[in-house]
């Protein structure tokens, strides 16, 4: 079983959403992730607050990445999977892109022993 | 600025909503850590109560039992989040632990009133696990299920706290090695299991009512405590039973009578001489509701034909008025399902008053193994000199009143006894 990294970028603001259309995506989501828990792909995942800051040997600026298309990474979910393609698999059923977001899926490289 | 007064309220409040809320608070906090970390959950909630101490001095919150509640939530959010990868939290909810998209919902889910009287039940069930030795059993369900702490629980069972560390301390390490689940049992698991929680509350219920000290107010809250978790039972689809609604019958037609048991003396007052206007009337009604809810359905239960012989004495308007041929009736019923020398010794006792001392006499001298009885459990001579003593046999009844008084412990047993040695015509 390998590791994955799902990170969420993209997705509606908070506030654009009706309750309604919030109450249905916090729906689905319950649902995805109570499926992931069940079958044991869960292994942890936090989501971000909007702001933040970026830093490069050009200095700090006062806010995140913004340049990929795609939006701002807005979390990230840690699960267990097989292989990329079952991962990607799993995070195709994940609602996020159904909201305007886009889940790029990346495998966990084991560090080497030194 | 110190306010004695204050604090000294404050102490108070918190003992009382510590006996009523923790049992809650650890149900919770198990349901979401797991049974096999029972003693973090306990940590937690002795870390909110700490804390309500401490804050409570300054004023105290609108809603106590809610601000408590709320705080357990709170560390048990901290918890998580400091263990999340490094515990394994109740199978149920660890791997939702883990992320925390999910933490916060399934931690609020299970604080909700429906789910934390779920969480109680399961903590029964856990707490009455047939893994566990019955007075492991017993010890635990004080414990956890009631907040009684280790001194209560060794007075409330006669014991001593030695003892009663030791049960818990084995009851905790059984949890872990048989991996005990914090489940309600389904299926044809749950009659077996049920009936283990019955036995054991029924039990938990005896210990409080056949006390005779009236000083120990403790073995009321036996009482108590028995009748709430009984009726949390009946609170639940799958455990509200036929069965679970004669044994809530009994105690609560039991607990009618307690205050009429004892005089100002506290001495035993004999069935045949307590104040019936002392019965308590109320708690008399809701023992007959139950004893009708629990006629549903086919099954006869012991707690049954022992609720409706109670039922037939409260019914009684006096001790001489009683329906002893019912009475008798529901004694042979019971005897068949239960034939214990007890069983027959009561029998016989109803028996007296219906064909009088000889007939009883004679079922008593018929009971299995009557001369290791006579001379080992105080009620059979205890009660065989009151039968002679009725008949005129001042020697025999002299004889058995004397072995009777060395066998009781209780003081009051013994003052009682003494006086019918005294007056045995009486």
């Amino acid at each position: 079983m390998k590791q994955f990294l799902l990170i969420l970028r993209g997705g509606r603001p908070a506030a654009s959403k009706t309750e309604e259309e919030s109450k249905a995506e916090t729906a689905a989501w319950n649902v995805y992730m109570g499926s992931l828990a069940q079958n044991g792909h869960m292994a942890g995942g936090v989501p971000l607050v909007s702001g933040g800051k970026s830093v490069s040997a050009s200095g700090i600026t006062n806010e995140p990445v913004t340049s990929s298309p795609e939006g701002i990474v807005g979390g990230y979910l840690l699960i267990n999977a097989e292989s990329l393609d079952a991962a990607a698999a799993l995070a195709d059923a994940c609602p996020h892109k159904n909201y305007n977001g886009h889940v790029e899926v990346r495998e966990i490289a084991p560090m080497p022993a030194m | 600025m110190k306010q004695p007064a204050l604090n000294n309220n404050i102490h108070l409040l918190a003992d009382h909503l510590f006996r009523h809320e923790s049992g809650k608070m650890v149900a919770v906090l198990t349901r979401l850590f797991g049974m096999h970390n029972l003693e973090l959950a306990e940590d937690v909630m002795q870390e909110a109560f700490a804390k309500a101490l401490k804050e409570w001095t300054f004023g105290l919150p609108p809603n106590p039992s809610g601000w408590l509640m709320l705080t357990a939530k709170n560390k048990a959010i901290d918890v998580i989040r400091r263990e999340r990868y490094s515990k394994e939290f109740a199978r149920e909810t660890s791997m939702l632990l883990r992320s925390e998209y999910t933490t916060a919902p399934v931690v609020e889910k299970l604080f909700m009133e429906y789910e934390i009287q779920d969480s109680q039940l399961r903590m029964i069930f856990a707490c009455c696990h047939p893994a566990l030795a019955p007075a492991d059993q017993i010890a635990l369900t004080l414990k956890t299920c009631s907040g009684f702490g280790v001194q209560e629980i060794a007075a409330a069972l006669l014991s001593n706290s030695e003892t009663i560390k030791k049960r818990l301390q084995r009851a905790k390490n059984t949890i872990i090695e048989k991996k005990i689940n914090f489940d309600i049992p389904l299926g044809s698991d749950l009659k077996n299991r049920l009936d283990i929680v019955l036995h054991t509350l029924y039990l938990l219920f005896n210990e409080g009512y056949k006390s005779c000290d009236k000083e120990e107010i403790i073995r009321k809250d036996l009482c108590e405590e028995a009748l709430r978790l009984a009726l949390l039972l009946t609170k639940n689809n799958i455990t509200n039973l036929p069965k679970t609604n004669s044994l809530v019958a009994l105690m609560t037609l039991l607990a009618a009578r307690l205050d009429s048991r004892l005089n100002e003396d506290g001495e035993i007052v004999l069935l045949a001489d307590q104040d019936r206007s002392k019965w308590n009337a109320e708690l008399m009604r809701i023992g007959l509701h139950y004893l009708n809810m629990a006629a549903e359905g086919e099954e006869l239960s012991t707690y049954h034909l022992e609720a409706a012989i109670v039922a037939e004495h409260s019914m009684a308007k006096s001790f001489q008025e009683t329906n002893w041929q019912n009475i008798v009736n529901l004694y042979d019923h019971l005897a068949q399902m239960n034939p214990s020398p007890t069983v027959h010794l009561n029998r016989a006792v109803a028996l007296s008053k219906l064909k009088g001392n000889e007939a009883a006499i004679n079922a008593i001298k018929a009971i299995d193994d009557i001369e290791k009885l006579e001379n080992s459990q105080y009620l059979f001579p205890a009660v065989l000199g009151e039968l002679y003593a009725n008949i005129g046999d001042k020697a025999k009844a002299g004889y058995y009143f004397k072995i009777a008084i060395s066998l009781t412990s209780s003081a009051q047993e013994k003052k009682l006894l003494g006086k019918k040695m005294i007056f045995p015509e009486q």
